[in-house]
Formats: C-alpha cells, sequence, structure tokens
C-alpha cells in the first residue's frame, strides 16, 4: 500500500518526535524540580527595617498602619500615608512612623500576613494600630455584575467576619496593650449601586463594629457619614480613593476619638 | 526487525484506527472550540452591556490592573514569593496591551494546552485504547497468531515489533493532536498566540504551592512541554494496555479492564490525601500537566519526579509481564 520511501519517512519522523517529546519531558522535570529550599532566615533578612524599627522603639511610640490601599495613602496627592499624615497633621505627639500596609490586600491575606516574623514583630512593639481592611473584600462584592443571593452574602460575611476574628485575635495575642484603630468604610459610589447591595454594605460594617466591640483596646470609626455629602471633593480622580482632603478628615476625625486616650 | 514493525504499522493502517481517531479528534476539539468562542462573544456581550458602550475598552482596565500591579511590587513588604508572578503578570499584561490583544481572547497556543489539560487523563487514553486494545489480542480472536508464529523469527522479536510499532503510532497520534488543535484553534479563533507569555514552574515546599521559582515561557514552548508530558503518558496507557491485551486474550475484556481502571482511579484519587498507597496507583499520576500549569491542590510527596517515578516502574513491570509471558504462553486457537 504504501512505498518504501513513505515508511522510512514514517519511521525516521516518529523517532525523531520521540526524541523531541522525551527531550520535552526532561526540561519539564528540570523545571518543576524544587530547589534548596528558601531559608525563611534568608528571607527576613533581606528585608528592610526589620531589626531596625525592632531596636529603635525605646525613643518615640511605634504607630503601626496596616491594611489596604487607602491605608497606604493612595489617592493622596501629597503621597503620604495615613501614619504620616497623622504625625505630620498633629506634630505635638512624636511617632515613629511603621507602615506595613499592601495595596490590594483582602482580609484574608491579612491572615497569613501577620504569622511572618516582621508583622509579628511590627505589632510587638507599637503603641497605636491603624487598621483599613476590608475594602477590597467589599469592593469585589458590590462591584460584581450580578447579584448574589440573600445566602451567599451572608456565607461571604461569616467567612470575612472568621478572618477578621483571627486577625484581632493574633493583634491581642502578639500585643495586648496597643490601641487599635479600625476604621470603617465610606461608600464612593453614591446612587449608582443598588440598594440590595448598599444594605448589604450596612450589615458589613455593622457585624465588623460588633466584633471590634468585644476588645476594650479597639475602637470602630465609621466613615460612611463623613463622606455622604464629600463625596465631590474627598474622593480622588480615580473615584474610589479619597483625595487629600479626604485623607484629613479621616484623620482629624482619628484624632478626635483617640485623643483622650493618648494622653 | 524493521520489515516486522513495518508490518505491525500497516495493520494499524488497515484497520482503519487513524482515521477513526482523525475523526474523533476533529469532532471533539472543534466542539471544545465552538464552545470557547461562544463563551467568550457572550462574555464580552455581557460586558459592554454592563458598561453601557457600544464595545469593551479593557485597555483602561488592563492599564489599571497594571498600576495597582506596579504599586504591589514597590511595597518593600510583600514576600518574596509573590515578586516573580507579579512580575510575570505585569509581563502579560504589557504583552497584550502593545499588541492590542484583549486579556480574555482564546488563543490558539493556550487552546491547545487547555485541550491537552482537560483531556490527558480520559480522552488521550481512551485513544491510544483504540490503538494497543487489540495488538495483541486480536490476533488471537482472529487466529492470525498462528501465522504470526509459524514465521521463523523469535516470539521476543514480534512483541518486540509490535511495542515498537505502538510507540510510533502513539508519537504520531500525540503530534496528530497537537495540530489539529493548533489548526482549528488558531482559524477558529484567528489569533495563535505563541509569543504569548506564560508562566510556569511552580514547585511543592513543605507541602505548599510556592511560586517562587517561576519562570517565563513562550506560548510555543509551554505547548511543546504540556504535550511531551502528554506523550510521556500516552506511552505509560500503551504499555499497560499492551500487558492486558497479552494477558486477556479477547480484545473486549482488555478494554473493559482499562476501562475500569482509569474511571476507578478517579474515584480513587478522592482519597489521594489521606491515603498514601493510592498515590502509587497509576491513574494517579496522570495528570502530568497539572504540576507545569500550578493549577492544582498539592499533597504531601506528589510532584513531577514522584509521578514520573511511578508511571515508569508501571511501564517497566507492564513490559517485564508482556515479555515473560509472551514468550512462554501456549498458543491454543
Amino acid at each position: 500500500m504504501f512505498s518504501k520511501y513513505i515508511w522510512s519517512f514514517i519511521f525516521i519522523v516518529s523517532i525523531i518526535l520521540m526524541l523531541i517529546f522525551i527531550s520535552g519531558y526532561f526540561i519539564s522535570l528540570s523545571i518543576t524540580a524544587p530547589k534548596e529550599s528558601r531559608d525563611e532566615s534568608v528571607f527576613i533578612d533581606t528585608l528592610p527595617s526589620n531589626k531596625q524599627n525592632h531596636d529603635d522603639i525605646p525613643a518615640v511610640p511605634s504607630l503601626l498602619v496596616l491594611g489596604d490601599s487607602i491605608a497606604m495613602g493612595i489617592g493622596d496627592s501629597t503621597g503620604m500615608d495615613l501614619g504620616t499624615r497623622y504625625a505630620t497633621t498633629y506634630k505635638e505627639e512624636k511617632w515613629h512612623i511603621v507602615n506595613l500596609s499592601v495595596a490590594g490586600s483582602e482580609t484574608k491575606a491579612w491572615v497569613e500576613y501577620l504569622q511572618e516574623d516582621l508583622y509579628r514583630h511590627s505589632v510587638q512593639s507599637s503603641s497605636l494600630i491603624f487598621i483599613s481592611l476590608c475594602g477590597n473584600d467589599l469592593k469585589k462584592i458590590v462591584t460584581s455584575t450580578t447579584l448574589l443571593s440573600q445566602s451567599e452574602y451572608d456565607l461571604l460575611l461569616t467567612s470575612y467576619l472568621d478572618d477578621l476574628k483571627i486577625i484581632l485575635g493574633t493583634i491581642i495575642l502578639f500585643n495586648p496593650d496597643t490601641q487599635v484603630v479600625f476604621l470603617g468604610l465610606y461608600i464612593p459610589y453614591g446612587n449608582a449601586i443598588e440598594m440590595q447591595k448598599i444594605q448589604f454594605a450596612f450589615k458589613w460594617h455593622y457585624k465588623t463594629q460588633i466584633l471590634i466591640e468585644e476588645y476594650p483596646t479597639m475602637v470602630y470609626i465609621p466613615l460612611y457619614d463623613l463622606f455622604k455629602y464629600h463625596l465631590n471633593d474627598y474622593l480622588s480622580a480615580d473615584d474610589f480613593h479619597p483625595s487629600s482632603k479626604g485623607y484629613q478628615a479621616i484623620v482629624e476625625r482619628i484624632h478626635a476619638v483617640i485623643t483622650t486616650i493618648s494622653e | 526487525m524493521i520489515a516486522l514493525i513495518e508490518n505491525e504499522m500497516s495493520k494499524m493502517f488497515f484497520k482503519k484506527k487513524i482515521s477513526l481517531i482523525l475523526i474523533l479528534l476533529i469532532v471533539f476539539i472543534g466542539l471544545f472550540a465552538y464552545g470557547e468562542q461562544y463563551v467568550y462573544k457572550s462574555t464580552l456581550s455581557r460586558f459592554s452591556s454592563a458598561s453601557e458602550g457600544d464595545s469593551l475598552d479593557w485597555t483602561v482596565l488592563a492599564n489599571q490592573q497594571l498600576a495597582i500591579l506596579f504599586e504591589r511590587l514597590d511595597s518593600p513588604y510583600i514576600p518574596e514569593s509573590g515578586i516573580k508572578s507579579i512580575e510575570i503578570e505585569i509581563k502579560q499584561l504589557q504583552y497584550f496591551i502593545l499588541n492590542d490583544i484583549n486579556p480574555i481572547t482564546p488563543s490558539a497556543a493556550r487552546f491547545t494546552v487547555d485541550f491537552a489539560n482537560q483531556t490527558i487523563t480520559m480522552f488521550i487514553p481512551l485513544l491510544i485504547l483504540i490503538l494497543a486494545s487489540d495488538l495483541v489480542s486480536g490476533e488471537f480472536t482472529s487466529g492470525t497468531i498462528k501465522l504470526l508464529m509459524t514465521r521463523a523469527v523469535p516470539r521476543w522479536k514480534i512483541l518486540l515489533g509490535k511495542y515498537i510499532a505502538l510507540l510510533m503510532m502513539t508519537t504520531l497520534v500525540i503530534l496528530l493532536i497537537a495540530i489539529l488543535s493548533t489548526l482549528i484553534a488558531g482559524f477558529y479563533f484567528d489569533y495563535w498566540g505563541f509569543d504569548e507569555p506564560m508562566p510556569t514552574g511552580f514547585h511543592l515546599i513543605e507541602g505548599t504551592l510556592d511560586s517562587s521559582g517561576v519562570i517565563m515561557v513562550s506560548g510555543l514552548q509551554y505547548m511543546f512541554f504540556i504535550y511531551a508530558l502528554t506523550w510521556g503518558v500516552a506511552v505509560v496507557i500503551a504499555s499497560i494496555t499492551l500487558m492486558i491485551s497479552i494477558l486477556v486474550n479477547t480484545t473486549a475484556t482488555a478494554i473493559g479492564i482499562i476501562l475500569s481502571t482509569l474511571i476507578g482511579g478517579q474515584f480513587l484519587q478522592y482519597f489521594l490525601s489521606d491515603w498514601p498507597i493510592a498515590k502509587y496507583f497509576y491513574v494517579s499520576n496522570l495528570n502530568l500537566s497539572k504540576y507545569l500549569t500550578g493549577s492544582y491542590q498539592p499533597i504531601e510527596g506528589m510532584s513531577l519526579a514522584f509521578s514520573t517515578g511511578v508511571l515508569l516502574s508501571w511501564l517497566f513491570v507492564s513490559l517485564l509481564v508482556s515479555f515473560t509471558v509472551f514468550i512462554r504462553k501456549d498458543i491454543l486457537v
């Protein structure tokens, strides 16, 4: 049926292919082969300011900022983060600012971050902590195009609350004396989203507040009312993060709440 | 020897197996590609209706994503293991923006890889089964084994000829799958994506998936790796099928046994994390491509090297059993 030439062609092709496949297999093997496992200590040492801020705590009390992009001060045209803005506004109190926030992080990620040495040391050495946490969780839910059922909302809320419980518990465990300021959320969307979602966001805040009030050293600071009639000038150009005016308002409210404690 | 191999291969061609496989492949790849295109279209229309514009302006979204990734990279406090994957994500996004390609556009390279990922545990083994199941038992059923045995050739040479022919056909079939799915998907989607950056090289460290060693390869290289692994799986399946086919004499029984191990083995995977012995069953190790794509639940002690070891030992044992049984077998037809 086939001539000799075709057979030899098929032979050669398939043998070459086999060799190619075998080499590909070996390359894949080498790609996935684990390298010498990285030492945790190496990783910690390469990070800046870890040892330092552990050492120079005695001089001034340390203000630790944890959380998402709001804690980082994204949207602030002056480039200050939340902690720096607080310290520059109220110069009479001297603070050593440590900002360990991660833009775009969700609550779940913070359960893991807090297990790392860097975060533990920082929490242990701080006397005031600002936390801005659940913005990205809520943003994901609120901006999704689909409406979820009530039970799905409840499920998301419960898993978030569980994570938050772990995070707060960890902080208390590391440092029972530190004052924690937990920032609530504003809703940057105005009337652009469905009522059901706004109600869900309120429920989210309410549950968060209940959880936080269990700890005497923690305080929940609502921001919704602050932003409600100021969305135009308190929001930055991206219509999501606060502007420098918005950050200033947040900082002033924080100061109004904790001013008596820190005396 | 060459003549023997040639003889076996011409038998496979005469039985129209290759054309059967070809038809199956064209039908399934066509369906998959159509489905992918359909999902893509409906996603696009959903997005554009939500944004009230006539078309989805994805560049704005992609640029935003890029800005957030850069921001995250700037933070000195992200864990080191995350840096590599963020960098690759950035490269991917930049590639899409530079080439003006919507990131959710299906590409031929990605489709070909996905096709192998989806079919490596079931569909591809079944195609190999078509080739291998009656290689020996078919000769018994039809009685042609007598004609084969009357030649002045030692038995092991006959079996070796069959096995090599089977390996060659398996290799050709894998090539066929790769070429067909690339071509069909390429013409369907009108976008090849061979130079699209893709991440690979995940490791398991202390039971969790570690992405610090992630490297970036092009779509073409990625296809090559995935199909090399698929070929490895196909060869193992071919060898095991050959052994069963020699042991049971009838083709139908051979097919039944292989099929039931394949399906039963899928159920066995539920116990993988708790029951260590299940790791040594060959079906548990068929999904090799997942080690490259990194999309799997890590199981203690299972890596590409481990799975390769298990599959290789199954291959050697099947060859050993095949040859000893075939050489000593009484032939009563």
